[in-house]
């Protein structure tokens, strides 16, 4: 295990993070939303990262970004992005990666584009910002290069429009063209994209990013609550709970063999595909996620995992250890559970 | 009634549902446009099952649900209830419906009064209805708290005081005060996270199994639809294009875009990427409706009849019904172009 130490991740990465803390106050002291998470991500895949509401998915991509929502603020750690710390780059500096080498898809689109704002003008828009050289027709002529290729039809047209003139699908296509606009993206950051669109457009939009992904080597984050998503589009997982990484893994050993009782429980509670099931009771988590405003001492999944140990579980957080080649796991007991599950099985049949 | 009774009998039907809505009147210069948000629908639904109605947002399954429960007068059509038609303009008809068809909601934080106390919210419905005496509202609500799973010390706290999943859970109960023979869902677990999900579901199937009761299951999950439905109708732009019992549906829809539909929905398996899928082009406007098949602008399938004449539903095999020119050629989703695949392996 000579990773130990390094962030958790595969090859060249292009991100790396070390110990990042997302901390909001309140009126006892402060609690973080993410906690000291260590991360790398690798050149050129799409990393999933899925979690249930509320577990610091947006918060993690929002501090990669610099754009924690006051009285929010990374608190800690360091964001390399390149060999560059972008925690301590000035807000001028960052911004100028913000949308350029940078570039994010947030959860909302339609509170992220400007209702007064023709579509052509928000996006040419980014271009002044980033490319002050590039005259007004240079700019226009990109804008309809950019929504080509994220394959928005009559582009010319959609210019002219305003945002609540577009389906939510457009409209989600435009939010990934003004993140590619300037051209020099490398690493993409989408959180929930398709969480509001229907099956078959979603089917587009993932294609869309499997393509960017593939064609152009762009570098993919994709933030999804829906384990079907990842399961269709990722190379990797991390799996977070409570502000933290609970498990990571290509997404092939995630899913054949997962080894935190989270993941697996998760996994359980899908419904199986086939008749035989049907009507059949779901597997459930018991229980609710921890309040994070006093998040327990031990782990963090403890009152709901049905392997708790009292004593062992409940005494320390535990770390994220690497389990074997390019997984990792945060749980004092993934040692023995394979066996737990394994006699469970057996008891049962 | 007896379980023979209650498998056979039908809690409902509806036959040639129509509902146009008017938009853009008002304006110079902007004539008034009639959509069509509900164009023909008839349906059954057979006591103590699940009937799912799938299809993409706008497609008319929430207003078929306001149809129904009478708070939208279709323009045509009749909803029978236990056979016996039902009049939007009695007050006894309507008091037979409330008592018999009741509804849950996708969003459990906006469908209970945020005032009230869960026992006050709960008490309602026997108050309303006058189901019991007034001293024995308690017991009975009580009851309910407890057939929805929670503990009694939920009555009486204030919905923001609750969990999502709690919530919904007390929107259930709501819907059941009344004994409904048929409760309508209309996405009730999409706003729930995974883990509180499944025992919603579960939740649901056991007050089936145990009351009886049948359920309109709208839903755009696929996986959910073909756990809990006995059968599944697809709506697209209005209209029933494809339905059948549900077995019969998972095993090889027959038209084109349900076959989209159930190749576009994700499976949680990353060994089965890359099937046949993707639909090009979004959902055309009711406002603008193609001539012929409302659905030949993304049909992959689409032939010179389909812009001639609309298919009609027609039987293709024991309770399968399809809207297409070619359904007879479909053999489920076979026919279809495959999409790029991202190889989950990397690179
Ligand atoms: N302004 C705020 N003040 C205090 N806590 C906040 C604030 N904004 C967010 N949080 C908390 O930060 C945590 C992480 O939120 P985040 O938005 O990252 O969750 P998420 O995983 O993206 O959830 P979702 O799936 O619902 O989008 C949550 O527990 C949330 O309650
Ligand atoms: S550390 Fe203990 S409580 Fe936490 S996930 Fe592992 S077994 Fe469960
Ligand atoms: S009728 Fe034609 S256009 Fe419509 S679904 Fe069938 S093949 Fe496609
Ligand atoms: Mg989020």
């Amino acid at each position: 295990m000579s990773r130990q130490g390094v962030a958790p991740g595969a090859g060249e990465p292009v991100l790396q993070l070390e110990g990042v803390e997302v901390r909001f106050p309140s009126p006892h002291g402060s609690f973080a939303v993410v906690d000291r998470l260590s991360l790398s991500v690798t050149r050129g895949e799409i990393l999933g990262v899925v979690g249930e509401s509320g577990c610091g998915k947006s918060m993690l991509a929002r501090s990669i970004v610099g754009l924690v929502p006051p009285p929010g603020r990374t608190v800690g750690g360091a964001i390399l992005f390149d060999g560059v710390d972008l925690v301590r780059l000035s807000p001028d500096e960052r911004r100028r990666i913000r949308g350029d080498a940078i570039a994010v898809v947030p959860q909302e689109p339609m509170t992220s584009l400007n209702p007064t704002l023709r579509i052509g003008d928000q996006l040419t828009e980014v271009l002044r910002a980033h490319r002050p050289e590039m005259s007004r027709s240079q700019r226009r002529a990109r804008a309809l290069e950019v929504m080509e290729q994220v394959g928005i039809q009559f582009a010319g047209q959609r210019l002219a429009q305003y945002p609540h003139e577009l389906s939510g699908g457009i409209r989600q296509r435009v939010m990934i063209a003004m993140a590619l606009i300037c051209g020099a993206v490398k690493l993409l950051i989408a959180d929930e994209p398709t969480t509001a669109l229907d099956v078959t457009i979603q089917a587009q939009i993932l294609e869309l990013f499997v393509r960017l992904q593939s064609e152009e080597q762009m570098t993919v984050i994709l933030i999804t609550h829906d384990l079907a998503v990842v399961a269709q589009t990722a190379h990797r997982v991390a799996v977070m709970y409570a502000g933290c990484i609970v498990e990571l893994a290509p997404v092939l050993d995630l899913f054949d063999a997962p080894l935190h009782p989270y993941t697996r429980g998760l996994l359980e509670t899908l419904p199986r595909r086939g008749a035989s099931a049907s009507k059949s009771h779901l597997a459930t988590i018991a229980g609710a996620v921890p309040d994070l405003a006093r998040p327990p001492a031990g782990c963090r999944f403890f009152n709901r995992c049905p392997h708790a140990l009292a004593g062992i579980c409940d005494a320390a957080l535990p770390a994220l250890e690497p389990v074997a080649d390019e997984r990792w796991v945060r749980c004092h007991r993934w040692r023995e559970l394979p066996a737990v599950a394994a006699a469970a099985v057996g008891a049962a049949s | 009634m007896t379980a023979a009774a209650s498998t056979t009998a039908e809690v409902l039907s509806v036959h040639d549902l129509v509902r146009h809505y008017s938009l853009g009147g008002g304006l110079p210069g902007r004539p008034r446009t009639r959509v069509p948000a509900v164009d023909g629908v008839s349906f059954t639904i057979p006591a103590g099952t699940t009937m799912a109605l799938v299809g993409e947002s706008g497609c008319g399954k929430s207003t078929t649900a306001k149809l129904i429960l009478q708070l939208e007068r279709p323009d045509r059509g009749e909803v029978r209830l236990q056979g016996e038609r039902v009049d939007g303009a009695s007050r006894a008809s309507l008091n037979r419906l409330r008592r018999n068809v009741q509804m849950v909601f996708q969003d459990p934080y906006a469908s209970l009064t945020p005032h009230l106390r869960v026992d006050a919210i709960l008490g309602e419905p026997f108050k309303v209805h006058r189901i019991c005496k007034a001293g024995e509202i308690a017991a009975r609500v009580a009851g309910l708290i407890e057939s929805v799973g929670l503990s009694a010390d939920v009555g009486r706290r204030f919905p923001h005081e609750l969990s999502g999943g709690q919530r919904q859970r007390i929107g259930i109960a709501r819907a059941l005060a009344v004994e409904p023979a048929l409760v309508i869902c209309d996405e009730p677990v999409s706003a729930l996270d995974v883990s509180i999900r499944s025992q919603i579901v579960n939740l649901l199937l056991d007050l089936q199994a145990s009351r009886g009761l049948a359920y309109l299951f709208i839903s755009h999950d696929l996986g959910l639809v073909e756990h809990m439905s006995d059968s599944v109708a697809v709506m697209y732009l209005g209209r029933i294009v494809e339905t059948a019992p549900a077995s019969t549906f998972f095993a090889g829809p027959r038209h084109p875009y349900s076959a989209a539909l159930l190749a576009s929905s994700p499976t949680p398996d990353p060994r089965q990427r890359g099937r046949p899928a993707a639909l090009r082009g979004e959902i055309a406007s009711l406002v603008n409706l193609p001539s012929g098949c409302r659905f030949r602008t993304r049909c992959p399938l689409a032939i010179a009849r389909c812009a001639e004449s609309e298919p009609v539903l027609l039987p293709v095999g024991r309770g399968h019904l399809v809207a297409c020119h070619r359904g007879e050629e479909m053999a489920g989703a076979a026919a279809l172009p495959a999409r790029p695949r991202s190889d989950p392996t990397g690179g």
